[in-house]
């Protein structure tokens, strides 16, 4: 097993950006981990990704006394706070990968009230009307 | 190796090449325009997919360094930025190519408004305006097309920018509010970053391009020009070297060589382009070529209302535009200034906009998509000599060639300029009836000044003809050659000098003077 790109290691780390709450299960409903894996074994910023791995692993390791998949929600906060600032590449590429998977995700469009692509259809005539229903399931309540 | 020739080579199939391949394929000569990336079908290579964004985005490997790390985002393909950009065409203001005597900042520039007024009406008209000049123009001013009525997302940032006492206005935008030039009107469908599917927003290669085509132009795609070939014993431009997608080596021959290939690249390909008469890079004995880059400082605003406000129904930027900061006050702790455009985005950029903040506080900033409104924060930033494009002695692309070593940082008032306009969009947030502000990434839109023109030979590399002051047939005709930068988005100014050295470029051929 390649323990530079630790599949369990990077869910860890991508449920951290995104993790899950009532709404749904985050970065994890679709499979952020495995793909972040796949990805980098086809050499896509594998250097970047093996340096922030082993950074984070140093991180939960020194801190906690264990490994990245065994840390509490509030420990990995506060683990990617340090990593933000330690390794701002890294942090940045993680960020802009776990959101840009979690955010193709059509179910994810319907919760966020995003209609996905709408030119084929002929786009929006009511673009300048006041918009009083969003297309989010979500009740307010529900909301944070 | 394959050779060609012709009257005009021009590298970069942009907005400006495009207008520079145009106005010399109609006054006769013989045009081929070399693109190092792609051809697109825009109904099917650009439909609606933030997948189709990552392709017209230039991607090729650089090195950004100083503390600013700032990352210009640029196009690639044949119509070149055109392709992922957004549109909006203001016109500078006088006192824009005037800093240094104003404001004793910057530089002057070589030509002034009054120089390029015909060009940019010329501009407006042949590519497809609409909008309004606005309350704070350089002068009263009618654009070809009729302003586009204001989205439900601007409707609600103007309303917060009319209470705290600013005059918001439907700008100039090169995005068809009416059928124009046989391109549809808008359908605001709001993925203007991936590509116009329907080609209503106006691109190099739906406009210019295809006019050059028709006149005879060739447009070469996956042509990357490495190389400005230099005759030492005639003192002039041969033509330029390119490798295709093969890495195949050919050569166009050519009376003049026009480089277009915008603010980063144009300044890499001269520095490539070193020879023994010019060994610190062609066209540069003044030691100006990469110099004095230029980005805009930029801060994106969020907000987030009790009610839907469905931004991405519209244009993504420019449906509302704030000028009212924009002339330079002597009261103001900064020189220069600003303005605030309005600026919605498909879900993954509005995300990576958003800033460095993770976990729960992130995932209610996605779900909150339908809620939020964004103003666009976009300042002026003065040139310094130190921010520059060199060549990377370690990174290579995937020709072998040094890649471009991009190093930036903030000057002082910069960093306060932004900062001002950062606080305006905020209040003004906040004056919409925002619940929530949240203030998101701080970067540098646009790429200009690295060959910039002036009359010194000494000081610049190009005169206000685009024409090196080194090499007679050699033009830049892009972004690279601005002296300042100033606070409004920078393509129109860019055009209408390429438009203008174009004619030139023109009229002394006729006379045999290239």
């Amino acid at each position: 097993m390649d323990h530079g790109i630790d599949e369990i290691d990077l869910a860890a780390l991508a449920n951290g950006i995104l993790p899950a709450d009532e709404a749904d299960d985050g970065a994890a409903s679709v499979r952020a981990g495995p793909r972040l894996a796949e990805r980098i074994r086809a050499g896509i910023n594998a250097d970047l990704y093996r340096r922030g791995l082993e950074h984070a692993r140093g991180l939960a390791r020194r801190t906690h006394g264990r490994g990245l998949d065994q840390i509490g929600p509030r420990e990995m906060d506060e683990l990617l706070g340090a990593l933000r600032d330690e390794m701002p590449a890294f942090f940045r590429q993680l960020r802009m990968d776990v959101s840009a998977m979690y955010l193709s995700d059509p179910d994810v469009w319907r919760r966020i009230g995003f209609p996905g692509p709408s030119a084929d259809s002929g786009g929006y005539p009511d673009f300048d009307r006041p918009q009083s229903n969003a297309l989010r399931v979500l009740a307010p309540e529900q909301r944070g | 190796m394959a050779r060609e020739l012709a009257d005009v080579v021009v590298v970069g199939a942009g907005a400006c090449g495009g207008v520079v391949a145009k106005t010399l394929a109609a006054a006769g000569l013989s045009v081929v325009v070399l693109e190092a990336g792609k051809r697109f079908d825009p109904a099917t290579d650009l439909a609606n997919s933030e997948a189709n964004a990552a392709k017209i985005m230039w991607s090729e490997p650089r090195v950004y360094a100083g503390k600013s790390g700032v990352v210009p985002k640029a196009g690639v393909g044949v119509g070149g930025g055109t392709l992922t950009w957004l549109g909006v065409m203001p016109r500078f203001h006088p006192a824009d190519f005037r800093t240094k005597s104003n404001e004793g900042v910057g530089e002057d520039w070589p030509i002034g408004y009054d120089e390029l007024r015909p060009w940019y009406a010329k501009v407006e008209r042949e590519f497809g305006v609409a909008g309004e000049c606005g309350p704070f123009a350089p002068e009263p001013y009618e654009l070809p097309m009729p302003p586009h009525r204001m989205n439900w997302h601007a409707q609600v940032l103007a309303r917060g920018a009319r209470e705290v006492g600013a005059h918001p206005f439907a700008p100039p935008v090169a995005i068809n509010s009416v059928p124009y030039d046989g391109r549809p009107a808008c359908c605001y469908c709001g993925w203007c970053g991936s590509g116009c599917p329907t080609t209503a927003k106006a691109t190099g290669v739906e406009t210019y391009l295809a006019k050059a085509e028709k006149l005879g132009a060739r447009v070469v795609s996956e042509a990357f020009v490495h190389r400005v070939n230099y005759d030492a014993a005639a003192g002039r431009v041969s033509g330029v070297s390119y490798l295709d997608a093969e890495l195949r080596e050919h050569e166009v021959r050519a009376r003049v060589v026009v480089l277009a290939a915008h603010a980063l690249e144009t300044p890499r390909l001269l520095l490539l382009s070193a020879c023994g008469t010019f060994p610190q890079g062609l066209a540069n004995s003044s030691g100006k070529v990469g110099r004095n880059l230029m980005s805009h400082p930029t801060w994106q605003v969020f907000g987030t209302f009790d009610d839907p406000v469905n931004a991405y129904k519209g244009m993504q930027m420019g449906h509302v535009m704030v000028q009212d900061y924009y002339k330079p006050d002597a009261r103001n702790a900064y020189a220069r200034g600003f303005v605030l455009i309005s600026y919605m985005m498909t879900p993954i950029t509005y995300a990576n906009l958003s800033g460095s903040f993770y976990g729960r506080e992130f995932k209610q900033f996605l779900m909150d998509y339908s809620h939020a409104a964004a103003w666009w924060a976009h300042a002026e930033g003065l040139a310094s000599e130190s921010n520059r494009v060199t060549l990377d002695s370690d990174l290579k692309d995937r020709r072998g060639l040094p890649a471009g070593r991009i190093t930036y940082e903030w000057g002082e008032n910069d960093v306060k300029v932004a900062g001002a306009s950062r606080d305006k969009a905020a209040e003004m947030m906040s004056a919409s009836g925002a619940r929530e502000v949240r203030v998101g990434l701080n970067y540098g839109a646009h790429a200009m000044g690295t060959c910039r023109m002036g009359r010194d030979p000494g000081a610049s590399v190009v005169n206000e003809y685009c024409q090196s002051h080194d090499v007679k047939n050699l033009f830049v005709c892009d972004t690279s050659v601005f002296v300042t930068g100033a606070g409004v988005n920078p393509t129109l100014t860019a055009m209408a000098i390429a438009s203008r050295a174009a004619e030139r470029i023109a009229e002394a051929g006729g006379r045999g003077e290239l």
